[in-house]
């Protein structure tokens, strides 16, 4: 690759995740719950982004392509305990809360950092990616790489371990869809 | 479902933008031409002797002794003079992607894990790997994230699985055994089959797989017994509410004797590391790091109080303070990748041997070592593809006979 070219696809690596760098720490830190390994994960994904950068522009969705390799970085890496530091609940309240937040608001994120953090890598990805980056069931399962099925059951299993882990949180019960 | 959403988003505001696009660019612009064909990784090799002429141990001192206990066996073996390196098998239906997470003392006994195909629509549960003298079992564990911890010279295993709880398990000859108590993970077993591990945040240890749990220290005592030598000498990674916000941060040593006398291990004085986390642990020797892995990461004798700092953290040790060490496994730039050289079996006087890559189809990929036994005649760790091409071959269980 000559030297022009590297540096036209660089660019384009660069522009596409500084884009969309705040989007993915968000959900980088959902995924790991802990600042440093959201941080690492990220820094891994993009990694990976960057070497295989040509066939991801070419991809229909970019995105999509980026979402599948952060999902199975987080889940095949957990057993380096790359990304695990996170996976044992706190006691803690955040470290700096916000200080407009309501106590309650504040309480329920350490609850549910807290129950998230008993749920298994892919039973994590599944409510991210369902609840938070609000995916089809479809979707889903493309970005973890398997069936519609199987979504559906871990995340019927994953939300069943949430109830019984914050059942203070009684809005879990309200998930049914 | 709302209130689910909005709760992830409100946790999702605790998070900062993680600028690491300039790292993460320079690191793919050294792992790019990483692949390298046969003819590329001689090339490679030769490059590497001079680029990564690291000094194997670093700062190293010896305090006062600072606890009573059992030394080291007092007649290491010979250190190793040359390695080779083997893919581990792996059972039918599996694809080669395989780690290795620990050993027995003798060699003969290897574990780690293999994994299901990512096309596997199922997204069937790890799977726990027994390896003996070099045929695999699968074991049959339930949960979903299952980790072989250790195996003693009986061929007996301890295994956290992460399912519906956090449970401990022991398998011995076909016979799996649940150990007691409620949120379990277990980290280590002796010869005796004495077990030693966390129940909730408390260390504990169990007589047998059979036994109940006995939880070890003051009842505030926070933490989990990380090794057990032969004669029941538990070693504890002690922690507080504070630092268990980070699992691996500690605030402190303390070592049981098999009377259950616990003493307070204090870091040597002239040391010039930080305990935050532990790695392993064996016969007084003790391998770590600072918070979270920060440098610079040290190989402690416990009794006798001789420290050195290590070049990388390290995953295992041997009786003997043996250490394979694993440099540079997924290259950044500036650093060339080149396996020969880079990973070796360290001993606390300087010795080295290095333990080569693999040849053939895994040649190109980096080394990592999780597993030392007694004598250095076995080392055990995985071939990691660098470039991540590979799904269902990025890690591939080997072992290295040395003599």
């Amino acid at each position: 690759m000559s030297a022009e070219r590297r540096a036209a696809v660089e660019d384009g690596f660069r522009e596409f995740a500084t884009a969309r760098l705040g989007a993915l720490s968000r959900t980088a830190y959902l995924l790991t719950g802990d600042h440093h390994a959201a941080e690492d994960l990220l820094q891994d994904v993009l990694v990976i982004v960057a070497v295989r950068w040509s066939r991801v522009a070419a991809a229909d969705n970019p995105m999509a392509y980026v979402r599948r390799i952060l999902y199975h970085e987080l889940v095949s890496s957990w057993r380096r305990g790359r990304y695990r530091r996170a996976e044992v609940s706190s006691d803690q309240l955040p470290e700096h809360p916000d200080p407009r937040d309501e106590t309650t608001t504040v309480d329920r994120r350490v609850l549910l950092r807290r129950a998230l953090a008993r749920l298994t890598p892919r039973q994590r990805a599944v409510i991210v990616l369902r609840f938070f980056e609000d995916l089809s069931e479809a979707d889903a399962a493309a970005a973890l790489g398997c069936s519609v099925g199987t979504v559906k059951s871990q995340t019927n299993y994953a939300l069943k371990r949430l109830r019984e882990t914050a059942p203070e949180l009684a809005e879990f019960s309200e998930v049914t869809r | 479902m709302t209130e689910l959403k909005s709760m992830l988003r409100e946790l999702a505001d605790e998070a900062k933008t993680y600028d690491v696009v300039d790292r993460a660019q320079r690191r793919a612009r050294g792992r790019r031409w990483l692949r390298p064909a046969a003819a590329c990784a001689a090339i490679l090799v030769a490059a590497a002797g001079t680029i990564l002429a690291v000094k194997a141990l670093g700062q190293s001192g010896t305090a006062a002794p600072v606890a009573d206990g059992p030394l080291s066996p007092a007649s290491p073996p010979p250190f190793p003079a040359t390695c080779t390196a083997s893919q581990l098998p792996m059972p039918p239906g599996l694809p080669p992607k395989s780690i290795v997470s620990g050993g027995d003392r003798t060699g003969r006994y290897i574990i780690g894990r293999g994994y299901p195909s990512i096309n596997d629509p199922n997204m069937p549960s790890y799977a726990a790997l027994l390896w003996d003298n070099g045929a695999v079992i699968r074991l049959e564990v339930p949960g979903a994230e299952v980790v072989p911890e250790d195996v003693n010279s009986s061929g007996q295993v301890v295994i956290t699985s992460v399912g519906s709880g956090t449970v401990g398990f022991s398998y011995h000859a076909g016979v799996l055994t649940q150990l007691a108590g409620d949120d379990v993970q277990v980290s280590a077993i002796n010869d005796q089959g004495e077990i030693v591990g966390s129940v909730g945040v408390r260390p504990a240890s169990w007589p047998s797989a059979t036994a109940q749990p006995r939880l070890l220290g003051p009842d505030t005592m926070q933490g989990t017994a990380v090794g057990i030598d032969e004669d029941g000498t538990i070693v504890v990674g002690v922690q507080t509410p504070a630092t268990r916000t980070k699992p691996s941060a500690l605030a402190g040593i303390a070592r049981f004797a098999p009377d259950g006398t616990m003493t307070e291990v204090p870091v040597p004085a002239d040391a010039t590391f930080s305990v935050g986390q532990i790695r392993s642990y064996d016969s007084g020797w003790l391998v770590g790091a600072g918070d979270t892995g920060a440098p610079p990461s040290f190989l402690w004798q416990l009794t006798s109080g001789e420290w050195h700092t290590l070049p990388v953290l390290a995953d295992a040790v041997s009786p003997f303070g043996w250490v394979p060490i694993s440099l540079n496994p997924i290259p950044t730039i500036g650093q060339s990748f080149s396996p020969t050289g880079t990973t070796y079996l360290l001993a606390p006087d300087g010795r080295r041997v290095d333990l080569p890559p693999m040849t053939g189809r895994y040649g190109g990929y980096a080394l990592l070592t999780a597993y030392v036994s007694d004598d250095g005649r076995t080392v055990a760790g995985q071939a990691i593809d660098p470039t991540y091409e590979s799904p269902d071959a990025d890690d591939i269980a080997v072992v290295w006979h040395c003599g």
